[in-house]
């Protein structure tokens, strides 16, 4: 848990429930939205298998974002075999997937268009990493890899985001754009 | 490329660029979390009962009575199966009886035209034929409204007559429709005896004295022994030994 957020109780009373969903509740969907169309339903799953615990798990963050990883992909897994000519894949028609506000430097529909153009290995990374707040630790545990090769996605998938956005000013001197 | 997390310092700045843009905030709902999983729990309860059998049933676990009654599902026909199981007797039967009734009737191989009582309702009468009963006309209707629609010139014959139809011309009796006990209610056994009435000119009674043999004969007694005073002609106040029929060592 992130300072300032409420100690964890030993189940999930309701209001604990919603404190993580107005804190976490739409990095979580955006998380689950790069897999599958129905970004809620694997969200409020998550939830709901998280109330039922007997006891709540020791990273209670870490362990939603693995819930909803497995629960996003079998969906898009069934998807993909139930509609497969009909359901259009997230890559092919991202809706957009950030809110577009006065003060914000990017453009949303841009971004999440980029954000879909990368690699599902990077993207997931960079998703967990930059609007989930999860450490390189957590990453790794959730999608099964080594930190290392959470870091090397990190960085890759940063640099991908950065070219496919124009933000060249980003690119420091040397480094060679993806 | 970076080693550590936050060593390259255009990556922290990219990263902090990308932080301001908010996603899309979760259309989900802590009430409704809360109640989905009281839903589940509670559902979950109630399997949990039913698995460790704690709702007896009758000295019978609740949790065994779904096993069980899978185990039966395979034992009982199913709806169809029974259905046509119990067509399939029902058909059996009535060929059966319509077999048994029509050799006790009295045929002419070659006569193919319908008789029928004058008391019986034509098939013209339509009464309540249906084509579809045996695809021959039949008239497919209850006793009662048998007999409230029966012609009223005909008068009621005896239930327990047998009316056996003569020949009009050189045919013999060639088919009988009776009224007997075997169809007293009325209905009609079988559309091709059916016809337009013709006379009947005997009776039950007229056709078994007919056909019976001499009750003489049938006890055994020579009649030629009474006519040769071999036995006695019985008198009043004689017993059967003094006729000489029960004969004493």
């Amino acid at each position: 848990m992130t300072p300032g957020e409420p100690p964890a109780p030993r189940r999930a009373s309701p209001e604990y429930l919603a404190a993580l969903i107005a804190r976490h509740g739409s990095a979580l969907e955006l998380f689950a939205r790069q897999f599958t169309t129905s970004p809620e339903d694997c969200v409020q799953e998550a939830f709901i298998e998280l109330a039922l615990q007997p006891q709540l798990p020791s990273n209670v963050l870490a362990w939603l974002y693995r819930v909803v990883r497995n629960r996003a992909l079998n969906m898009a897994r069934s998807q993909r075999r139930r509609r497969k000519r009909e359901i259009a894949t997230v890559q092919d028609d991202p809706d957009v997937w950030f809110r577009q506000e006065p003060s914000s430097e990017l453009d949303a529909e841009q971004l999440s268009e980029a954000l879909a153009e990368l690699d599902e290995e990077l993207r997931e990374v960079v998703v967990a990493r930059i609007w989930g707040g999860l450490s390189f630790e957590e990453i790794a545990d959730i999608v099964e890899t080594s930190i290392s090769s959470a870091h090397r996605r990190f960085h890759s998938g940063l640099d991908g985001l950065r070219e496919r956005l124009g933000l060249s000013w980003l690119v420091r001197k040397g480094s060679t754009p993806r | 490329m970076a080693g550590p997390e936050g060593f390259d310092p255009s990556l922290i700045e990219a990263e902090a660029l990308l932080k301001k843009m908010k996603p899309r905030p979760a259309n989900i709902s802590a009430a409704r979390i809360v109640y989905e999983a009281g839903r589940a729990v509670g559902k979950e309860e109630m399997q949990s009962q039913w698995g460790m059998g704690s709702v007896s049933n009758g000295g019978m676990s609740a949790g065994a009575a779904p096993l069980l009654a899978s185990k039966w599902k395979g034992w009982i026909l199913p709806a169809w199966a029974g259905g046509a199981t119990a067509l399939c007797i029902l058909l059996a039967f009535q060929v059966t009886s319509r077999k048994s009734t029509n050799d006790d009737f009295v045929t002419h191989p070659t006569s193919h035209s319908p008789h029928v009582a004058p008391n019986y309702p034509q098939p013209s009468q339509g009464l309540g034929a249906s084509p579809g009963y045996g695809n021959q006309g039949l008239v497919a209707a209850p006793p009662d409204r048998l007999v409230e629609q029966q012609p009223p010139v005909a008068p009621q014959e005896p239930q327990d007559r047998v009316v056996i139809s003569q020949p009009n011309s050189k045919k013999n009796p060639s088919s009988v429709t009776a009224s007997d006990s075997r169809n007293r209610s009325g209905s009609v056994r079988d559309g091709r005896e059916l016809e337009p009435s013709k006379p009947r000119e005997k009776t039950i009674a007229e056709y078994l004295r007919e056909q019976l043999p001499p009750l003489e004969s049938r006890r055994n007694i020579d009649p030629l022994e009474i006519r040769d005073g071999v036995l006695q002609p019985p008198q009043a106040g004689m017993t059967l030994t003094t006729m000489g029929m029960i004969k004493t060592p």
